[in-house]
């Protein structure tokens, strides 16, 4: 008998015959079509008639699409003096959540946000994240609350201030708000007025990912519950004990702060030391980093502290071996070598960690010189306890009333089963939540606090330092800032924009409208810094020592991309690809290599190069859950890691039901785990959708890499000059060309990008993002290799196989290659980020493929894409060395099948009016924001002079909290970018094709010890 | 020698005299285009000039007001009415009160001079405008081109009857049945083969360019004139007054769009105008009922509900094409008329230019950039070399680029 063939794309797809067989994702209804055929066939309608009306009907339909639309246009009645249809308009704003605080620039078009960018304030630096750059989209979010409600139905102000103010009168327990971090001076004085009129009134405070361990540590160690801020700029050995500082740690900030201070020009770097379990952001970037496990943490903190003691000839106060033993007196010796510039961190959440940790920033003079006590940050202040005494108090019906400000403990409480059973305790709930969020449907009155882009404010960040947020743009919808329903409910009438005016003029002497045009503005602080005083006693090292090693445990951490998940709903965020894994629209469980292999585990790609995983039930305690593996390089053996953010129930149509709650596996505020952490093997594999399925370089020299004491012998080292084999012996590769050049006269337009500050965080990508109407393409289709993004971070990890290794160990190009695409072990492996955007070849072979000559050359140096005239063959794509070139499969917007924010009205206000919305079967890539270009030129033409270095800024450069890149002209001897060209670090990516791109690298440098 | 020192001393004498006047007159003819220049800015939208004194907002200004009233006064009248009317001054007073109580706009920027060249372009009054003559030279050489053709056609057709007579008469004199146009035309198709397929080949041609032509015409929105939901007179504002465009259009100097004037711009005016010459109160009623207007008592209705108008939108550039205003009339000073027509001519506007891209690129083929312009300074040296002095047009900088206009 004849067997019919199978095709399939996948081992999976072979096994599954019902999908392997079925093209389409539901069967046709042909019953359904051809269910009628008596009628059919009894009908008068011959086939020659039917052929008739659809000629008729094409022929009508042709000559209808030929008539012109009738396009309205609609003046202003009243224009506002400050508005010019189709110029921007900026304001100074600030945002704050989580961990960033970043002062901002909004850029306003017609009066809609559209992007958002580091208001460039010496008082403040930097803090803009991805997170930050993508909240602008959240304001256009259509699945934020429209109008108040009252028991799940849609209710008036009115009705809900009676009853709420009722209510208020009548309680005679507790009336409770629990809010995140509150750094509103004026906030916080309202609420101190709103105690006064109900002496119930209680505010708990309760941020999601706690940071109690380090406010308790300095409450004992200096007698006042706070956390200090950190110089990492000040700061030339740094070691940090699992802290994510560059991402997701304490402050965003501290980035901008890192990188000052590694640069290698300056003839010296600091040196940064990373102890780690996953691998994070931070370690990636880290000089020398140590994988170990993460309940080891104490340990190995307590063993620098042993090592710190025993150099400065104290008693000792540990025994226990590490594998590092040697590496941490080294460390030792170093920092006390760089007393008062050095700096130790530690993301525990064990409270006696981070004493030791305090112990030795002391030992090391560190206090008020990288860490200052003066100066404090006011980002973090939840109290562990305070919640779970309140959910006690909730369950004795202590509490009449509870109010939810920016928190949602339904979804980031670990115990929140046991939080919603207390909640019913309660008789009335009020939640002030943007949307109807897992705490919100269980409230009985929810009243929409304003996005902070349509909110007044003001925050006091750090001691002394205070910043405004304004509105940028009227409510959406009905909703109202809570601040205003406070006051309400106090029984005043006054808006609170009225009460923080009165509350700014009586408290500082600055005038309102200056600060509000700068956003920031800094009191002097007469605070003294405080003093160390405290005693490490045996009892709180034995405590240390208790909890050590286990044999599988979990680390919960923070993505850059969503972070707590409050942006879970946010398209952008969900697309931007992690920052190591490279994985869109997921939450997965991290291991390491060899302990997936120890454990039966994988990851494989299928036949068009996607990554699938399988799938495990993860056990922690008495808790289950089910997730996928994804093998992370790099990660410690017997870790296994989980990231917060997902698994959101009830937001909108982008972020539900993807992923899983972390939070639920949160116990005790301890991001580690290590209460019977089991994992177990379970039938069916998952999908992700990675950007980058490649995981090393291949021996090739994509990203160029050099040691600081190299550099500073030979500031070349590392970036070797490419030379071609030709019949004049050996060339540069820009001396054997078939091309003419270009000519360049008016303007060249040149990007550099310093690998060595780039961090990899990805807020560049977001950046393009808004500025470009970059489309968001959803998982199916990221998995195709279909995403969008204009602008990507490619990570590379280090592989022990090269060249020189094979050569030497006489292995065969076969296994070599094959060795080549195995990253290193986790203990040698370093990673390296570079963003790749289109290149702008001077000699671009997308060029010379198109038919149609829609990509061609500018004068200015720029490779421009012209969409009207592209045909969609793909040629370019083919050619590109680079691979920047991203094709429209599909119509993104107003298409159901893509329905992100492009596909509703709301969503299309956040789109760039200066930039067009790419069509199907159109090529698109990075334009160098072309827009920026000729706007600001328009501007020096306009206004009769030259262009100034530094006035035309690449949406990516605005982003760059760490100053990677710069773009100007190198037509002008002077601009930034022309020394940069000449910089010895400076090479262009795969020389070797004489591509002459317009963009150039700077070799990457690290501080590692020699 | 006398002779000759005398002649050298005449013509360096009438030399003088010929620069001296030349030079005066040219400050003449420049106070006159200052004080036209900030007459149309700033007076206009009150104030009619010419020999009819016709009363807008504030009286019509010809020589007239030279016989009333001294220069001095005049200039300090411009310069802050207010203030003289509140100083007491007799005729000020008389006229805030003959005008209803409604202060003159004032102007403490000008300079004297500023204001004595208005005068001085009252005092000339408006004149006869030129309209822009391009257009109407452009379209004389078209039909013209016409007209040539039609006569090489006729004459065509004069030698073929002729030549027809001819033969007929020969037939008759040989004997031989005549024969009809039509029969002749096949008898000699068949006579020369050849030229039946050069008849086809431009049949076909023919064909194709007319198809080509039809479809190149698609989405081509020449001449496209809606009715608009105010019948708004371009002719009687920008024509008849000569209101500057720029009062209205004012975006059109610093943003992409010219901008349809919002309607506090409508108002400035028509406070105190609230009767049209061809429709009399019907459309400047719109104006009111859409902003909440009482002529009436000449206030705002409280609390009224807006509006909207929804104008219907004339020139339409596709999305995929980039366009900005300022660049053309604030850089370039290309003139509104260049691509829209004379507007002060029409009553209701249309589209007059096909703006297409060949119609884009065309222009930027043709126009010299202003390289006075400091942006561009150290490049025209470059460039005179490079291009030999020849002049540098748009095209040669880049503008022809694909990407300046579509991203």
């Amino acid at each position: 008998m004849k067997k019919k063939k199978i095709y399939f794309n996948s081992l999976n797809h072979a096994t599954d015959k019902v999908n392997n067989q079925n093209e389409f994702d539901e069967k046709l209804p042909l019953e359904a079509m051809f269910e009628n055929a008596n009628t059919l066939s009894a009908s008068s309608t011959t086939r020659r008639d039917f052929l008739k009306f659809l000629g008729f009907g094409t022929l009508a339909a042709t000559l209808a699409s030929c008539e012109a639309p009738v396009v309205k246009s609609v003046p202003y009645l009243n224009k506002p003096e400050e508005i010019t249809p189709g110029n921007p308009t900026y304001y100074a704003s600030s945002y704050f959540s989580e961990n960033v605080f970043a002062s901002l620039l909004v850029k306003n078009r017609e009066g809609r946000p559209i992007l958002l960018s580091s208001n460039n304030n010496p008082n403040f630096g930097g803090g803009v994240n991805a997170r930050c750059q993508a909240s602008v989209l959240s304001l256009y979010d259509s699945s934020r609350l429209k109008g108040p409600m009252k028991n799940s139905s849609n209710s008036s102000w009115d009705v809900i201030d009676n009853e709420v103010m009722t209510a208020l009168k009548n309680s005679s327990n507790q009336v409770v708000l629990l809010t995140s971090t509150i750094i509103s001076p004026s906030t916080q004085s309202l609420l101190n007025k709103l105690k006064l009129k109900y002496p119930n009134f209680n505010v708990v405070s309760y941020d999601a990912v706690s940071k109690d361990a380090i406010l308790s540590a300095n409450e004992n160690t200096f007698g006042k519950r706070f956390i200090p801020t950190y110089n990492f700029d000040k700061a030339d050995v740094i070691v940090s004990f699992g802290a994510d500082f560059l991402s997701e740690w304490l402050d965003s900030a501290h980035a901008r702060q890192y990188t000052s201070n590694r640069k290698p020009e300056n003839g010296k770097m600091s040196r940064h030391y990373q102890f780690e379990s996953l691998l994070s952001v931070t370690g990636a970037n880290a000089d020398k980093r140590i994988p170990i496990k993460a309940s080891q943490q104490g340990l190995y903190v307590l063993k620098l502290y042993n090592a710190l003691l025993q150099l400065t000839n104290q008693a000792t106060v540990v025994n226990e071996k590490t594998k590092h033993d040697e590496l941490i007196n080294q460390i030792a010796a170093e920092l006390l070598e760089n007393k008062g510039s050095s700096l130790v961190v530690s993301s525990s959440d064990n409270t006696e960690v981070q004493i030791i940790i305090n112990a030795i920033n002391n030992l090391l003079d560190n206090y008020d010189s990288t860490i200052s006590t003066i100066i404090h940050s006011n980002l973090f202040s939840s109290k562990d306890d305070d919640i779970n005494n309140l959910i006690a108090d909730m369950n004795n019906g202590q509490v009449d009333m509870l109010m939810f400000l920016n928190s949602n403990p339904a979804y980031t409480l670990s115990n929140s089963n046991e939080f919603m059973l207390a909640l019913k305790q309660v008789n009335t709930k009020i939640s002030f939540s943007e949307y109807l969020d897992e705490t919100a449907v269980l409230c009985d009155y929810v009243c929409p606090d304003t996005n902070y882009l349509e909110s007044w404010g003001d925050l006091n960040p750090y001691t002394g330092f205070y910043a405004l947020q304004q509105p940028t743009i009227s409510p959406l919808f009905n909703s109202r800032q809570a601040e205003d329903s406070f006051l309400k409910w106090m029984g005043d009438d006054n808006s609170y924009y009225d009460y923080l005016k009165t509350f700014f003029k009586s408290n500082f002497t600055n005038n309102w409208n200056q600060v509000l045009h700068d956003g920031t503005f800094t009191v002097s602080n007469n605070q003294n810094r405080l003093g160390y005083n405290f005693n490490i006693t045996n009892t709180l090292i034995n405590s240390i020592k208790k909890s050590f090693d286990t044999n599988i445990e979990l680390e919960i951490y923070l993505k850059g991309s969503l972070g707590i998940g409050v942006h879970a709903n946010n398209p952008w965020l969900q697309e931007l690809p992690d920052n190591i894994s490279k994985v869109t629209w997921d939450n997965y469980l991290t291991i390491s290599p060899s302990h997936a292999k120890e454990l039966g585990l994988k990851n494989w790609h299928v036949s068009n190069g996607a990554l699938d995983g399988d799938i495990v039930n993860l056990t922690v305690g008495s808790k289950q859950l089910t997730c996928p593996v994804y093998i992370q390089p790099g990660q410690a053996h017997g870790v296994l890691g989980l990231s917060f953010g997902y698994g959101r129930t009830h937001i909108g149509k982008s972020g539900k039901n993807i992923g899983v709650n972390a939070f639920k596996l949160y116990e005790n505020f301890s991001k580690i785990q290590t209460n019977k952490v089991s994992i177990e093997k379970i039938s069916g594999s998952h999908e992700f959708a990675c950007t980058q399925n490649s995981h090393t370089m291949m021996g090739r020299n994509i990203v160029k890499e050099t040691n600081l004491s190299d550099y500073l012998k030979d500031p070349k080292s590392g970036n070797p000059q490419f030379l071609l084999h030709s019949h004049k012996g050996k060339v540069k590769p820009n001396e054997l060309t078939l091309w003419q050049e270009h000519e360049r006269d008016v303007h060249f337009w040149n990007m550099s990008i310093d690998l060595n500050s780039c961090t990899g965080c990805g807020a560049c990508v977001i950046a393009c993002h808004a500025e470009n109407n970059v489309p968001v393409v959803g998982k199916e289709e990221v998995r195709k290799n279909r995403d969008m993004h204009w602008l990507r971070i490619d990570r590379y990890y280090s592989s022990d196989m090269t060249k020189e290794r094979a050569k030497e160990e006489g292995v065969g190009a076969i296994q070599m290659y094959k060795q080549m695409e195995e990253p290193s072990s986790s203990e040698n492996l370093e990673v390296v980020f570079q963003p790749v955007m289109c290149q702008h070849c001077s000699h671009a072979p997308c060029e010379t493929v198109c038919p149609v000559a829609a990509t061609t050359h500018s004068k200015e140096g720029l490779n421009h894409m012209t969409y009207n005239r592209c045909i969609g063959t793909r040629y370019c794509m083919n050619n590109c060395p680079y691979k920047v070139r991203r094709f429209n499969w599909f119509n993104y917007s107003d298409n159901d099948q893509f329905d992100f924010h492009m596909n509703d009205d709301l969503g299309k206000m956040v789109l760039n009016p200066d930039v067009t919305v790419r069509s199907r079967g159109v090529m698109e890539k990075c334009t160098m924001c072309i827009q920026n270009i000729q706007k600001s030129k328009l501007d020096a033409k306009k206004e009769r002079r030259k262009i100034k270095d530094g006035e035309i800024k690449c949406a990516c450069e605005k982003a760059c909290d760490t100053g990677a890149i710069t773009f100007g002209d190198v037509m002008n001897p002077n601009s930034r970018v022309s020394k940069e060209k000449k910089n010895p670090r400076s090479y262009y990516l795969i020389e070797e094709l004489n591509t002459q791109p317009s963009v150039f690298y700077k070799t990457k440098v690290r501080n590692k010890k020699v | 020698m006398n002779i000759l020192l005398l002649r050298f001393w005449r013509i360096f004498l009438s030399t003088i005299l010929f620069i001296g006047l030349m030079s005066s007159s040219d400050i003449i003819a420049q106070d006159l285009e200052l004080g036209k220049t900030l007459f149309k800015t700033n007076c206009t939208s009150c104030h009619y000039l010419g020999p009819e004194e016709k009363k807008l907002i504030g009286p019509g200004l010809n020589d007239h007001i030279f016989e009333e009233h001294s220069e001095d006064w005049l200039i300090s009248w411009i310069r802050n009415s207010s203030e003289m009317i509140e100083s007491g001054d007799e005729v000020a007073v008389k006229l805030y009160e003959e005008y209803n109580k409604s202060v003159m706009t004032a102007f403490p920027h000008f300079s004297d001079d500023d204001i004595k060249s208005i005068l001085a372009y009252i005092k000339e009054g408006p004149g006869e405008e030129t309209v822009s003559q391009v257009a109407t030279g452009e379209t004389g050489s078209e039909s013209s081109n016409n007209s040539i053709l039609y006569i090489i056609l006729g004459f065509i057709c004069c030698n073929i009857l002729l030549l027809v007579y001819v033969k007929n008469v020969l037939k008759d004199a040989a004997g031989i049945p005549r024969e009809s146009l039509i029969q002749s035309a096949t008898s000699w198709l068949k006579l020369n083969p050849s030229s039946l397929v050069f008849l086809s080949i431009i049949i076909v041609f023919g064909g194709m360019k007319g198809c080509w032509n039809s479809l190149s015409g698609i989405g081509v929105a020449q001449n496209y004139q809606p009715e608009q939901p105010i019948a708004f007179s371009h002719k009687i504002h920008a024509g008849d007054h000569g209101i500057d465009c720029n009062y209205c259009h004012h975006t059109a100097r610093d943003s992409k769009h010219a901008g349809i004037p919002s309607l506090n711009v409508c108002m400035n005016c028509h406070t105190y105008i609230n009767e049209g010459t061809i429709t009399g109160k019907e459309e400047i009623n719109k104006i009111y009922a859409a902003i909440g207007f009482d002529p009436n008592t000449r206030t705002y209705i409280p609390n009224y509900e807006e509006q909207p108008v929804e104008w219907v939108r004339v020139h339409n550039l596709p999305d995929l094409a980039y366009f900005n205003h300022s660049q053309h009339v604030n850089v370039a000073g290309v003139e509104c008329q260049t691509c829209h027509g004379e507007i002060e001519e029409m009553d209701e506007v249309y589209q007059e230019s096909k703006l297409t891209m060949g119609w884009c690129i065309n222009c930027h083929r043709e126009t010299e950039i202003d390289t006075d312009n400091p942006y561009y300074h150290d490049l025209h040296e470059k460039w005179i070399d490079k291009y030999h002095g020849q002049e540098i047009t748009v095209d040669m900088i880049g503008g022809r680029e694909c990407a300046k206009c579509h991203y």
